[in-house]
C-alpha cells in the first residue's frame, strides 16, 4: 500500500506539472482526489490493514493528499496567470475605429445665449420676470411714453390683434407690470419673444429680447454705465465698450452701447462697417413720464433700463451671419451648437 | 438723412477730417450710419476724345475707336453705344477701373478685336439714370483730366440716423448747430438782402385760415415774371448730393431751402389759382384732388387742404396739386411757408397712404418762428436764379404764436442724477452753446429758455440729456451702485421652462424654435378643432394666426429637414401657445417632442431601424419621470391629429396632461411628410407641474431576497398590455415590479391573439418570502390575468 501511495504521488506530481489548462487540472483533481479518485480507491484498502499500520498509512495518505492539493493549487494559479496573459495579448483591437456615439441633446442657440445672460444677471442680483406676449397697447406703448399719433410709434412696426391689443413689440410691458406690482428698490430682467412686422435679410417678424430695469433712490447714469459694462465684460470678455447718445421714448437720456468689434478688434471690417464697434444694446435713465405712469414719485426714485436682442448677441458670440437661420430649424445648423 | 459735407461747411467751420467728424457726430447722438466719399469708384476714369472712328469688321452695331486719353498712345476701344461720332469728348474707364457694382474694366476681346477700356454712360458710373447712350462731354472738356474732378464729384456724404425727437436735425443748418455747439464755434446763417418792388403782394392774395386747430401759421410771398428753366450747376449738385433729382429752378429752390432750414414749403403757379383767396380748410366730403404724383385722391375724412376760391390745390403739408404746379409756362409764383400741427399731418399721411419729405418733417414738428426767414431766403434765391421781381410784403396769418418756455435746472439734482460733479459754469456753457438762453442763476438753480427750433426740450430731464451728451458719456466714470446684492430669483414660469428644456436636452433631443404664427389653414391640416386668434395685419398668409399648438411647427421642421436629406430627427420645442380668452389671451406653455426617421448609419449600426411609437413613448416616460410623475394612466385617444390605433393620452386623475403617438396619415399627407412616419407628443406644462413631485423621495434598498417568476400569456390582440401590467402590479403587496420582455404575434399563436412574456419580481421589505405567500401571490396574478383579461397561461 505504501508503494501504491507513493507511486501515486509521483505520477500525480508529474501529471500536474505537465497540465496546461484549468480543465486538465480539474480532471486531475477529480481523477485523484474525487469520490471515485485513485487515492480514494487506495484508501478503501485501509480496512484490510492491521491496527498498527492503519494510522501510519492514514497519516501518509493525508500527507500525500495535502501535497497533491497544494501542487494542484499552485499549478492552478500558474495556469490562470498564463491564460490571462495569453488572453490579454490576443485581445488587441484597432483603437482608431470610430466610437459608438451616445448623442446628447442640444439647446437651440437662442436658448443657450438666453440661459447664459439670465445666469449673469441673477448673479448680479436681478430677478427674472415674465409677462404676456399678447399685450394691451396701454402697456406696450402708452405707459412707456409712446403716445398714439406720435412718430415714435413708427419706430416699431406693430402686429395688431385688435385696436387696443398687440403682439408685444418689446418686453418693456413686462417692466410696466412689474413696476405696478412692486416697490423700489429692485433689479429685474425680462426675457422673451417679441414681434414686429418687419421681414427681410436683417429682420424676422419674431425675435427674442432681454430687457432689464434697476430702480431705487439715487440710481445714477454712472451706475448704469458700471452695471452694463460689467455685464458686457462677462459675456464678451475684457473688451472695450462705449456709450453714445440715442433716443428711446421711455428713457431720458438714452444711449446705445457698443462693444469693440469681435472680428477686427476695433481696426474696422465688414461686420462693423469699418467703425470698429458693434452695437450691443440700448439703454438709458427711465423717463420721468414712465415713472409717473406706474405711480412712482420721480423726484424720489430714479432708475435705468436696458434691452438687447438675443439673436444679435448670439450672432456675435458665434459668428453667425444669417439671422433667418435661427428659425429655419435646419438640423445641420442646430447641430453645431453643442 | 443725407448730409453733404461741402454744403454743411457753408454754415459752420469744419477743420476736422472725415474720421474725426464721424466720431463727433456719433458721440453727440447723430449716429453716422455710412459715409460716401464721392468719386471713390471713379479711379482710372478720365476725359477722352475719339480720334479715329470706324466700324467693327465683324459686327454692324459696334464701333471700333481710337480714343486719346492724354497718354500719347490712343487706346483701342470697341463700343456698342449708338450716340457718338468722331471727335466727341467722352468719359473713358481705363484698364484697372472698378465701376459701381464691382464692375472691373479688363482687357477684353470683343468679337475677335481687343478693347482696352470702356466709354461710359451715366448708369455705369452710378451718377445718373441715362442708360441710352454714353456721356458726350462739352467740347472744352480737357482730355486726360480725372472725370470726378471735372464734374466736381468731390464731396463727402454722411448718412445720419436722425432720431424722432430731433426734427431740427433733418437739415444742414440743424446739423451745423450741433457741430458748432460741440466745437464751440459760431453758426453762419445764410445772408441775403430782400429786394422787393413797390407793388404789394396783398393786392393779389388774401390768406384765410378756417381750421385754426390744424394750421397755426400761413405765410405767402409773390414773385412775378420768373423764367422757369434748369437750375444752375451748383444747385443741381447740392440736390444730387443728397439724392434728390433736380426738376426746375423754382422747385429745386423749395427743396434746397427745406434741406437747408428743415422747413418744407410749396410753390404754386399763381395764374392757375382761381380768385385771390388762399383758404386753409377742412376738405368737403366728396372733394377730390390730383396730387403731383398724378394720383387722384378722394378726400373723405376732412383732410386739411389748401384751397383757392373753387377747389383744393394742395393737401396741407403733404403734397401739392397737379393743377397748380409750376411748369415751363409758369411766370408768377405764390410761395407758401406754413406750420401745420404734427398729429394732423401724421393722421392724414397714414390714412391716405401718402408721405413725402414735407410730411415727414411736419409730423415730427418744425419751427414756426423761422417762417419769415425761410420764405425770404427762398424768394431771394428765386429772384437771383429765375429772375422776375418780388412783390412787396409777406401776406400771412399767425393764429397761434409760439410761446417760449422757461425751465429750471438744479445743479445738485443734476449731479446726483449723473453720478458726477459737473460745475455750474460747465453746465451753463453747454446750454448756451446749444442756443439756450440763460435767464437766471440763483444759488445753484439755473433758469433757461430753449430756442424755438428745439421743440423737444420741455422738461428738466430733457436738459439733463443735453448736458450729459455734450459733456461726453465717456467723461462720466463708472460707479457701482451701493447695495447688498443677493442672487436674483426666477419667475416660476421661467424656472419650470428652464428645467423642462434641460430635461429634454438630457434625454438626447434637439431644441427648435418656430415662429408663434402659423398659416390660417394650419389647424385644419392638423384636423384640430380649436379656436385661433388671427393677426389683423399679418406679414403674409403663412404667418397669419397665433399658434394654439406646437405640433404644426415641429411637423414643418420634419418635412423641411427631410427635404434637406436629414432623416435623423429627434426634436423638442417648449413655448407658449395662444387661444382666445376674455382678457387678452390664454397663453399656455406647451412641451412638444417629435421623433421621425432613423438614426444615422454608422459602422456599428449599419441598418438602423425607423423610430416608432415606442421611441416617442420612451421619451415621454423618461421626461415624466424626471418631472416627478412615475405613475399615470394611458388610454387610447380620440385626438384626431393622431393615428387612432397608435396614439395615447396621458391621464392623471381627471386631467389629460398630454397626448402622444404617430400622426394621423391624413395629417402626414396634408403636411407633405412622406418618407418616414412621424411621432409627436404634446404636453401641458401647468398640469405637469400640478402632478409632478419636485422632490426626490428616497427609498431604502431592501436587502431581503426576491423571488422572480416568468409568465407567458396568450391574449386577444386588442388587449392593452400596459393596463394589464398595471393591474398585476396592484394585485398583491408583495409584487415589486412587473416588466414586459416579449410581445409576439405570428405563426405560433392563433390569429387575433398575441403572446406576451412578463417577468414578475416579488419581495417583502421585512423578511424573506414564505412558500405560501409566493403561491398566494402568483394565484392572485393568474386570477387577474384570467378573469379581467381573458388571458391563457402558456406553460
Amino acid at each position: 500500500m505504501r508503494n501504491r501511495i507513493e507511486s501515486l504521488k509521483l505520477s500525480a506530481e508529474e501529471a500536474i506539472c505537465k497540465a496546461a489548462s484549468l480543465k486538465e487540472l480539474d480532471e486531475l483533481r477529480v481523477g485523484i482526489l474525487g469520490k471515485k479518485g485513485e487515492l480514494t480507491e487506495i484508501m478503501k484498502g485501509m480496512r484490510e490493514l492491521s491496527k498498527e499500520e492503519r494510522p501510519v498509512m492514514g497519516q501518509l495518505a493525508n500527507e500525500v493528499r495535502d501535497s497533491i492539493t497544494e501542487a494542484l493549487e499552485k499549478k492552478m494559479i500558474e495556469v490562470k496567470e498564463k491564460e490571462k496573459q495569453e488572453r490579454i495579448s490576443s485581445e488587441n483591437i484597432d483603437i482608431t475605429l470610430p466610437g459608438r456615439k451616445s448623442s446628447s441633446g442640444r439647446y437651440h442657440p437662442i436658448t443657450e445665449t438666453m440661459n447664459m445672460l439670465k445666469e449673469i444677471f441673477i448673479e448680479m442680483g436681478f430677478d427674472v420676470a415674465e409677462g404676456p406676449e399678447i399685450e394691451k397697447t396701454e402697456y406696450n406703448f402708452d405707459a412707456l411714453n409712446i403716445p398714439e399719433n406720435h412718430p415714435s410709434r413708427d419706430l416699431q412696426d406693430t402686429f395688431y390683434m385688435s385696436d387696443d391689443v398687440v403682439l408685444r413689440t418689446h418686453t418693456s410691458p413686462v417692466q410696466v407690470r412689474y413696476m405696478k406690482d412692486k416697490k423700489p428698490p429692485f433689479r429685474m430682467v425680462c426675457p422673451g419673444k417679441v414681434y414686429r412686422s418687419d421681414y427681410d435679410v436683417s429682420h424676422t417678424p419674431m425675435f427674442h429680447q432681454m430687457e432689464g430695469l434697476m430702480v431705487g433712490e439715487n440710481i445714477s447714469f454712472a451706475n448704469l454705465k458700471a452695471i452694463l459694462t460689467e455685464f458686457v465684460k462677462k459675456v464678451f470678455g475684457d473688451t472695450e465698450v462705449r456709450f453714445r447718445p440715442h433716443f428711446f421714448p421711455f428713457t431720458e437720456p438714452s444711449a446705445e452701447m457698443d462693444v469693440q468689434c469681435v472680428i477686427c478688434k476695433g481696426k474696422g471690417c465688414r461686420l462693423c462697417k469699418d467703425s470698429g464697434w458693434l452695437e450691443i444694446m440700448g439703454c438709458g435713465m427711465v423717463d420721468p413720464e414712465v415713472l409717473k405712469a406706474v405711480g412712482y414719485n420721480h423726484e424720489e426714485v430714479s432708475g435705468f433700463a436696458f434691452g438687447m436682442g438675443i439673436e444679435r448677441v448670439t450672432m456675435l458670440r458665434h459668428g453667425i451671419d444669417d439671422l433667418r437661420a435661427f428659425f429655419e430649424n435646419d438640423i445641420r445648423f442646430l447641430k453645431q451648437f453643442k | 438723412m443725407l448730409i453733404s459735407l461741402d454744403w454743411l461747411k457753408q454754415y459752420v467751420d469744419i477743420k476736422e477730417n472725415t474720421k474725426e467728424l464721424e466720431n463727433t457726430l456719433t458721440m453727440i447722438g447723430q449716429e453716422v450710419e455710412a459715409i460716401e466719399v464721392q468719386g471713390e469708384d471713379l479711379d482710372n476714369v478720365v476725359v477722352g476724345q475719339i480720334v479715329e472712328y470706324g466700324r467693327h469688321p465683324e459686327a454692324e452695331k459696334l464701333s471700333l475707336l481710337k480714343v486719346e486719353v492724354g497718354e500719347g498712345e490712343p487706346l483701342q476701344i470697341v463700343c456698342g453705344a449708338p450716340n457718338h461720332k468722331d471727335g466727341d469728348k467722352v468719359v473713358v474707364a481705363k484698364l484697372g477701373a472698378v465701376l459701381p457694382g464691382e464692375f472691373k474694366i479688363k482687357k477684353a476681346k470683343v468679337r475677335g478685336i481687343e478693347s482696352c477700356g470702356m466709354l461710359c454712360s451715366e448708369v455705369e458710373l452710378g451718377i445718373g439714370e441715362d442708360r441710352e447712350g454714353i456721356i458726350i462731354l462739352p467740347e472744352d472738356a480737357p482730355v486726360g483730366e480725372e472725370y470726378r474732378k471735372y464734374i466736381g464729384l468731390d464731396d463727402t456724404i454722411f448718412e445720419l440716423e436722425i432720431t424722432p425727437n430731433r426734427p431740427d436735425c433733418l437739415s444742414h443748418i440743424g446739423i451745423a448747430r450741433e457741430v458748432a455747439a460741440y466745437y464751440k464755434r459760431k453758426v453762419k446763417y445764410p445772408k441775403y438782402e430782400m429786394d422787393e418792388v413797390i407793388e404789394p403782394a396783398s393786392s393779389h392774395i388774401h390768406v384765410n385760415i378756417e381750421d385754426k386747430e390744424r394750421c397755426k401759421r400761413y405765410c405767402t410771398r409773390i414773385l412775378k415774371g420768373v423764367k422757369i428753366q434748369e437750375s444752375p450747376e451748383w444747385l443741381k449738385k447740392r440736390l444730387r448730393s443728397i439724392g434728390l433729382r433736380p426738376i426746375n429752378n423754382i422747385v429745386d429752390i423749395t427743396n434746397f431751402v427745406m434741406f437747408e432750414y428743415n422747413h418744407p414749403m410749396h410753390a404754386f403757379d399763381l395764374d392757375k389759382l382761381d380768385g385771390s383767396k388762399i383758404i386753409v380748410r377742412k376738405a368737403k366730403t366728396g372733394e377730390k384732388i390730383v396730387t403731383l404724383d398724378e394720383e387722384e385722391r378722394d378726400l373723405n375724412n376732412g383732410e386739411l387742404v389748401i384751397a383757392d376760391e373753387k377747389k383744393p390745390v394742395a393737401i396741407a403739408g403733404i403734397m401739392g396739386g397737379l393743377d397748380t404746379k409750376v411748369d415751363e409756362e409758369t411766370t408768377d409764383i405764390l410761395l407758401e411757408v406754413a406750420y401745420f400741427t404734427p398729429e394732423n399731418i401724421r393722421k392724414t399721411s397714414k390714412s391716405l397712404g401718402l408721405s413725402s419729405d414735407s410730411s415727414y418733417r411736419f409730423e415730427r414738428g418744425i419751427d414756426r418762428e423761422n417762417s419769415i426767414e425761410v420764405i425770404d431766403r427762398a424768394a431771394k434765391l428765386m429772384k437771383d436764379i429765375a429772375g422776375g421781381e418780388i412783390l412787396s410784403g409777406i401776406v400771412e396769418k399767425y393764429v397761434e404764436k409760439y410761446e417760449k418756455i422757461e425751465l429750471t435746472l438744479d445743479i445738485d439734482k443734476l449731479n446726483k442724477f449723473v453720478g458726477k460733479e459737473i460745475s455750474v459754469e460747465t453746465v451753463g456753457e453747454i446750454l448756451r452753446n446749444l442756443g439756450l438762453e440763460i435767464k437766471a442763476l440763483v444759488g445753484k438753480i439755473l433758469t433757461v429758455c430753449p430756442p424755438s427750433y428745439r421743440s423737444d426740450l420741455v422738461r428738466t430731464a430733457d436738459l439733463y440729456e443735453e448736458v450729459i451728451r455734450m459733456y461726453g458719456f465717456e467723461n462720466i466714470e463708472d460707479v457701482m451702485p451701493e447695495a447688498n446684492i443677493k442672487a436674483g430669483v426666477k419667475d416660476p414660469e421661467t424656472e419650470a421652462v428652464d428645467k423642462v428644456k434641460l430635461v429634454l436636452k438630457k434625454l438626447g433631443l434637439q431644441e427648435v424654435i418656430n415662429y408663434s404664427f402659423i398659416p390660417s389653414d394650419a389647424v385644419s391640416k392638423l384636423k384640430m378643432n380649436v379656436e385661433t386668434m388671427a393677426i389683423k395685419n399679418p406679414i403674409n398668409e403663412d404667418l397669419a394666426v397665433m399658434r394654439p399648438t406646437l405640433i404644426y411647427g415641429l411637423l414643418s421642421n420634419i418635412r423641411d429637414n427631410f427635404n434637406r436629406n436629414q432623416f435623423d430627427l429627434k426634436l423638442f420645442e417648449v413655448s407658449r401657445t395662444f387661444t382666445p380668452s376674455e382678457e387678452l389671451a390664454n397663453e399656455e406653455v406647451k412641451i412638444a417632442v417629435a421623433v421621425s426617421g432613423r438614426a444615422e448609419k454608422d459602422l456599428w449600426n449599419s441598418k438602423p431601424e425607423a423610430y416608432d411609437f415606442f421611441d416617442i413613448k420612451g421619451y415621454v416616460e423618461g421626461f415624466l419621470e424626471y418631472m416627478g410623475i412615475n405613475r399615470f394612466q394611458l388610454a387610447r385617444t380620440n385626438n384626431p391629429t393622431f393615428h387612432p390605433g397608435r396614439s395615447a393620452e396621458i391621464r392623471m386623475g381627471k386631467d389629460v396632461i398630454g397626448s402622444f403617438g404617430e400622426i394621423h396619415p391624413d395629417v402626414a399627407e396634408a403636411m407633405d411628410i412622406k418618407k418616414e412616419r412621424a411621432y409627436i407628443a404634446e404636453l401641458d406644462l401647468t398640469k405637469i407641474l400640478k402632478y409632478g413631485k419636485s422632490k426626490i423621495k428616497y427609498e431604502r434598498i431592501v436587502k431581503f431576497p426576491a423571488v422572480t417568476r416568468d409568465l407567458a400569456i396568450v391574449l386577444d390582440e386588442d388587449i392593452l398590455v400596459g393596463d394589464m401590467l398595471g393591474d398585476i402590479k396592484k394585485s398583491s403587496k408583495i409584487i415589486e415590479s412587473v416588466e414586459l420582455f416579449d410581445v409576439y404575434q405570428g405563426d405560433k399563436v392563433e390569429s387575433g391573439k398575441k403572446s406576451v412574456a412578463i417577468n414578475i419580481v416579488m419581495r417583502k421589505s421585512n423578511g424573506t418570502l414564505e412558500e405560501k405567500e409566493i403561491t398566494e401571490g402568483v394565484e392572485k396574478i393568474l386570477q387577474t390575468i384570467r378573469k379581467k383579461y381573458k388571458g391563457e397561461i402558456r406553460q
